[in-house]
């Protein structure tokens, strides 16, 4: 099928992970002024995709589904020779307390930076900081709450670092994004409940 | 994150503290440590064998994180609490369950979070060992791009025949102290340009007879680049450069530049 080998250069050229639907548009519509297959279905693609992974599999790199969509890899046995290549001694990792942060970013997003201090018991500026700069979380929005605390998110970005195609992949999500957690002890913060209260009483 | 601050006089730092990601991770080890079980923690022994921690941390002149000694104060509040007598408690403590159970559920959700963060660790630790292609690092910036305009690398062209101008001038027996500002200079280049004004840009550095004048002139000019407020172009190649300043509406200039060198006098000396 010669739209395969097509799919093959576009992932190889693609420096992001390219969704199914974005390249079923190129095969169809075709180079510009040529011609394309404009009956290839999403569903063909996907089965050329894995097709493409397994004749991967023996060589050098690898196809994952990451962040929606699909990006071709060196082979994670192969990263000592390829870190030597790009003069990096081992590839970037995050701290422990970054990855706590981050993961409660994950899994509650959005949210503020005294919701994530309250879970972890501990000042979040620095760890904060270094995710923004990373690219994996970004400021999503402000909060309805007193003050408009801004409030934190991830990004694509996020999704392609730890290998996963959406949050639902995060482990544990369901549980995770449940549990109640602990309210901000933030004196300028009157908690929910005192809030309920105020508005309630003038009516009685 | 735990900021270790260094102590005056200690040279050898060691950073046993930075094992744990804060109080609650702290805690959770020494109940693992003492196999106690989380919803059963004897108060006593846990506040003794943090504190002996905590102690152990300063003894090796170690600053200990505001936050573990929030978390020794609580420990030692409920401690104190749990020897009193029942009706010796504080009042507010009357129809409050134990205040104990705010600290456990606290330790058991931020358990799921911190075994949560080992799973992406874990996931990190495989994942970060694909390369994928990056992009190519060939961007210009936006306000040089286009037909007719200029590249980077012909304004810094064009500055380092004006610098050398400058030089021969100098030598001619010109000499300044004055200091010059990357501000004060994006002044002067706004006054000389009113918006959709042009000027070549070997004209801007005509009266200038200093070559720290030039160079911090040459950085406000890069800086109102980026900040958009200044274009530049040219014919063609090899063509007198032309510098443009945008029409109003355009993103407003921050009252002092930002980036670096700016604001900050730059030493002239006579050449």
């Amino acid at each position: 099928m010669e739209w395969a080998r097509v799919l093959e250069a576009l992932l190889f050229a693609a420096t992001e992970p390219m969704e199914p639907s974005r390249l079923a548009t190129i095969l169809r519509e075709g180079p510009e002024g040529g011609h394309g297959w404009p009956e290839v279905k999403e569903a063909e693609l996907r089965e050329e995709l894995a097709r493409l992974s397994e004749r991967l599999a023996p060589r050098g790199l690898i196809l994952r589904e990451v962040a929606g969509g699909f990006r071709i890899g060196t082979a994670p046995d192969l990263s000592g020779w390829v870190a030597k290549l790009k003069g990096v001694v081992r590839p970037p990792r995050l701290s422990p307390p970054s990855l706590e942060t981050m993961a409660v970013i994950a899994y509650r997003q959005p949210i503020s930076r005294a919701e994530i201090e309250a879970v972890r018991g501990v000042d979040c500026s620095g760890t904060l900081d270094t995710l923004i700069e990373r690219g994996i979380i970004r400021i999503s929005g402000r909060s309805e709450a007193p003050g408009r605390p801004i409030l934190y998110g991830t990004t694509p970005l996020f999704l392609e670092h730890f290998g996963l195609r959406d949050l639902d992949e995060l482990p544990n999500s369901e549980e995770l994004r449940r549990v109640k957690l602990p309210t901000p002890a933030d004196p300028s913060e009157p908690k929910q409940e005192e809030l309920i209260h105020e508005t309630i009483e003038p009516a009685t | 994150m735990i900021p270790i601050l260094e102590m005056p006089g200690s040279d050898a730092l060691r950073v046993e503290l930075s094992a744990f990601t804060g109080p609650l991770d702290l805690l959770l080890h020494l109940i693992k440590e003492q196999e106690m079980d989380i919803y059963d923690i004897r108060l006593e022994k846990l506040t003794e064998q943090y504190l002996a921690r905590l102690d152990k941390m300063r003894d090796e002149n170690l600053a200990v994180a505001g936050e573990f000694l929030v978390m020794a104060a609580t420990l030692l509040y409920l401690k104190s609490r749990s020897l009193l007598p029942v009706q010796d408690r504080p009042p507010e403590d009357m129809e409050d369950e134990d205040p104990k159970w705010e600290l456990i559920r606290q330790l058991i959700e931020y358990r799921k979070f911190k075994e949560a963060a080992g799973q992406l660790g874990d996931r990190e630790a495989l994942h970060s060992r694909i390369f994928g292609r990056t992009p190519e690092r060939i961007s210009a910036p936006t306000a040089l791009q286009g037909p007719g305009q200029v590249s980077m690398f012909d304004l810094v062209w064009a500055f380092q025949k004006i610098l050398r101008n400058v030089e021969d001038r100098a030598r001619a027996g010109k000499y300044t102290d004055e200091e010059f500002t990357v501000s004060q200079q994006i002044e002067f280049l706004l006054d000389q340009l009113p918006p959709n004004a042009e000027v070549f840009f070997e004209d801007l550095f005509r009266t200038m007879s200093s070559r720290g004048e030039v160079v911090v002139t040459f950085l406000a000019l890069l800086e109102l680049i980026r900040l958009q407020q200044l274009t530049a172009h040219q014919d063609g190649p090899l063509q007198p450069i032309c510098i443009r300043r945008v029409a109003e509406g355009t993103p407003e200039i921050p009252t002092s530049a930002e980036g670096e060198g700016a604001g900050q006098p730059v030493e002239v000396s006579a050449v």
